[in-house]
């Protein structure tokens, strides 16, 4: 039939013309896209729509290869060697496809056509890779010259896997170097070198494969699991491929162990991690008896961080009971805690404890005791936990019940633990005095309640165990000031200096001691001894604490008239004298050693004049400094309310001088580290007002409510600051903004309903109950 | 594997001078000079279970905690022998897995 002659078409047909090309051969649709690129192609001809024509055909042939769909690869590639081309380039891929369908015959056929090309080797290659991979036929599919190679490969492979390693490598001898199977070879004497344990000689074999020739595919998952560089150097997705090969060629069950830990990666997947694991257990029990408890242990921690109590019931039909929580009350009592109940978490150690009690073959002797110590000391901090907090957040064992018979639960009722916090840490010293933590828990709750005869009698009996333990000895030290024993502390902490003469703290509490009793001699008016003690309260302290001794000296000196030891006292300042905080100093102690009223009078002028005049923010703070050392003291100075009011009045006459954002925010910190709330309140205020969207005044503001009312602020307020914080700092990465971000992380640690407010809900939840139930 | 008792080569049960000797043999086995690695994890074992309350704590708090399937995984692999798979075996694996 005649072909019609089409009307010229324009060029906007064209660029139609290849969209809709372009369009089916993104949809698939091979026929239709090859159709309308010949119609484009013949009805404007030109290099472009050729090489449009030709780039179709060679990604069909490719995707038919890809899905082993030979036949129309095949089919494509007749109608493409239709087309002549000048670029060599395009019959070398369609020979490349033919060698990959194992065509020999086509392959020199197409060969022929480009007689200076250098692809023939790896055309051969890839021949030789198909016909090793092609069982019935493969070696029909090779040039004869090739089989001799070709069979020793196949020889050396069966004798490979017999274990004949000997024969194996006799047979190889058969390959030349300039066989098509040479890297067939090379690829076997790796596996007879791996199949002996010499992994250096096989990854030095597998090295020097070819990553596009079929034996580097069949080992990589070998080469995988011993070549971590390799392994490391894959994309992952082939890694991912090439260890499920290695297990699969492994054990059979490590199949199912890798199936296992995908799913124990979701959280979301843990019920289905334990459905696959109680079809797993059995057959480790029977395979790798030693394994099957370790199993056991990392289901056993994963329903800690991401188990529910359901999980328990669970855990216990898959594995049994664990060995060293029988009635998981261990894993009840942790999990309590990460909630946190911490009545639920006491309970459960109870239990725990008359377990560990009774269980005298696995504990027995002074780790048995150790043990029953630790339990009791945990169920101490929890005890202590449960009364501190709020009787609407916590259950009791009561409560549950209730909760669990479908009764509503008595929120306000908060029945105390038995025994109590005290008795538990009594408990756990008894059973292990030589042991820190117990003492340590102890003392502290004394020192809390002001009980500083026990903490003294605690701290002495430890310190038989450990006579020089530094922590012990300034807990006894403490307790021995507060209960004005003035002489026996300093010499408690003198023995704890001497063991530690660079630690800060005990040269500090040392120090302080010493001006504590400088101020009972100046009242004794024993001059001589003051003087002694203030010698060494100077030498032991640093900053702060040296320079109210030496205020101290200024004012004894004048009291004692001796104006010449003033002024040399005075001078011991340096240029610091002149600054407003050494002025409060000396107005402070001139009050508390009583020096003449004149005196005491011209202190207090320089004192108002030094805060009368313009202050800088170092200035501030040294002075905010002062007042909070001598906040500390016991007993705190006559007087003090006026002068904290003074200097308060400071901060609010340097707020309106309106200071830069950075200087205001300094300040805010050092307000926030000397505890002082209410000129924190006042800076946040005026901060906020004046610059928006900051994080660490938004910071700031979150912590002065916590410091204004430690155990009842407000979650949702602190909550909302805190989460403000966090957002405006998203890309920061300086210093003082990481140390915001630990600073929240570590009060949501403490108070795991601040997560929760950050995070936009409320968050009072036990397991399944929460949601702010009990609000 | 990072448990300082497998390192050791000690029971959990063992007593402060059994792991005491313990160590010092192994240090004088794998010196410092010859063999940094295997004795860096061995001097960081020992730091590890040298205190008795720090193994009592282990043992009664932690016991188990390190492991993971990961672990487990890579011990059954070290532990099995090496299979031998011909050619077909090898075939089919690739075309199974990948």
């Amino acid at each position: 039939m005649p072909r019609k002659t089409l009307p010229a078409k324009s060029a906007a047909d064209d660029k139609f013309l290849l969209q809709r090309v372009r369009a089916e051969a993104s949809r698939g649709n091979t026929t239709q896209a090859l159709n309308l690129a010949r119609q484009l192609c013949r009805q404007s001809p030109s290099v472009e729509h050729d090489r449009e024509l030709r780039g179709l055909f060679l990604t069909f042939i490719e995707t038919h290869l890809r899905k082993d769909s030979t036949a129309d690869a095949r089919k494509l590639l007749n109608e493409a060697e239709d087309y002549k081309s000048a670029e060599p380039d395009w019959w070398e891929k369609l020979a490349t496809f033919r060698a990959k369908l194992g065509e020999r015959q086509r392959v020199e056929e197409l060969l022929a056509r480009m007689p200076n090309t250098t692809v023939r080797p790896r055309l051969m290659a890839i021949l030789a890779d198909g016909a090793m991979a092609d069982r019935q036929r493969g070696r029909e599919l090779i040039a004869p010259e090739d089989r001799p190679a070709f069979d020793q490969i196949r020889l050396a492979l069966a004798h490979y896997e017999k274990g004949n390693d000997t024969d194996a490598r006799e047979a190889l001898q058969g390959v030349g170097l300039q066989s098509p199977y040479l890297e067939w070879k090379v690829m076997i004497r790796g596996l007879i070198a791996w199949a002996g344990n010499e992994d250096a000689k096989a990854i030095e074999n597998w090295s020097r494969l070819d990553a596009e020739r079929m034996p580097s595919r069949l080992v990589a998952h070998l080469r995988a699991g011993i070549d971590p560089a390799y392994l490391a150097s894959l994309p992952p997705a082939l890694a991912k491929a090439a260890q499920t090969r290695l297990a699969a060629s492994s054990h059979p069950i490590l199949m199912s162990l890798q199936e296992l830990q995908f799913l124990l990666a979701s959280p979301d997947s843990f019920s289905k991690a334990f459905k696959k694991a109680r079809t797993i257990v059995p057959m480790m029990k029977v395979a790798f008896p030693a394994l099957a408890p370790r199993m056991m242990n990392c289901f056993y921690w994963l329903i800690l961080q991401i188990g529910n109590p359901d999980d328990l019931l669970t855990y216990e039909q898959v594995f049994g009971p664990h060995p060293d929580d029988k009635k998981l009350n261990r894993l009840r009592a942790m999990m309590a805690e990460s909630i946190p109940q911490f009545a639920l978490a006491y309970g459960c150690f109870k239990l725990f404890e008359v377990e560990v009690a009774a269980d005298t073959a696995r504990w027995s002797g002074a780790a048995g005791k150790l043990a029953r110590a630790m339990i009791f000391e945990r169920m101490g901090r929890n005890a202590e936990e449960y009364e501190a907090a709020e009787p609407g957040d916590q259950f009791t064992a009561d409560m549950l019940s209730d909760l669990m018979q479908g009764n509503q639960p008595a929120l306000s009722k908060k029945a105390s633990l038995s025994p109590n916090a005290e008795a538990c840490y009594r408990q756990a010293v008894a059973l292990a005095p030589d042991w820190p933590t117990a003492t340590e828990s102890l003392t502290e709750l004394f020192a809390i309640a002001g009980r500083f005869a026990e903490v003294e009698e605690v701290a002495s009996q430890f310190l038989k165990y450990h006579p020089d333990h530094a922590d012990a000895m300034c807990e006894l030290g403490i307790a021995q000031a507060e209960q004005n024993k003035t002489d026996e502390a300093i010499a408690t902490f003198r023995k704890a200096v001497a063991n530690n003469p660079l630690d800060r703290v005990l040269r500090t509490r040392l120090g302080g001691l010493f001006l504590t009793r400088a101020r009972t001699e100046a009242a004794a008016a024993d001059y001589g001894g003051v003087e002694t003690s203030l010698r060494e309260a100077i030498g032991h302290f640093e900053g702060l604490g040296g320079d109210i001794a030496r205020a101290m000296n200024v004012a004894i000196a004048c009291k004692r008239k001796l104006p010449d030891d003033a002024a040399r006292s005075l001078a011991e300042f340096g240029p610091r004298a002149e600054e407003p905080s050494v002025a409060y100093l000396l107005m402070v102690e001139a009050l508390r050693v009583k020096v003449p009223k004149s005196y005491q009078t011209e202190t207090q002028v320089r004192f108002n004049a030094k805060l009368d005049a313009p202050l800088t923010r170092q200035q501030l703070s040294n002075l905010l400094q002062c007042l909070r050392q001598y906040r500390l003291e016991s007993p705190i100075y006559r007087g003090i309310g006026p002068h904290e009011k003074r200097i308060f009045a400071v901060v609010t006459s340097w707020l309106a001088g309106k200071p830069e954002r950075e200087e205001l925010i300094e300040l805010g910190f050092t307000l926030l580290q000397l505890e002082l709330p209410k000129p924190l309140l006042e800076l946040v205020k005026h901060g906020n007002a004046r610059f928006k969207r900051d994080a660490a005044l938004a910071y700031l503001t979150g912590e002065q409510a916590i410091l204004q009312k430690p155990k009842s602020y407000s979650v949702r307020k602190v909550g909302t600051n805190f989460r403000q914080a966090r957002n405006y700092l998203e890309d920061a990465s300086d210093e003082r903004s990481a140390l915001i971000l630990k600073a929240i992380d570590e009060h949501c640690d403490r108070d795991k309903r601040l997560e929760g407010a950050i995070n936009g809900f409320d968050f009072f939840g036990f397991g399944g109950f929460g949601g702010g139930f009990f609000e | 594997m990072n448990d300082p008792y497998s390192i050791l080569g000690i029971s959990l049960e063992s007593d402060d001078e059994t792991i005491r000797k313990r160590y010092l043999q192994l240090v004088r086995e794998f010196s410092p000079e010859q063999h940094p690695q295997r004795f860096a994890a061995i001097r960081a074992a020992y730091d590890e279970v040298k205190n008795f309350s720090r193994r009592v704590k282990a043992r009664l708090f932690e016991q188990g905690k390190r492991d993971s399937m990961e672990l487990i995984i890579a011990e059954i692999q070290s532990h099995s022998p090496r299979r031998r798979v011909g050619l077909a075996g090898l075939l089919d694996n690739l075309k199974v897995r990948s």
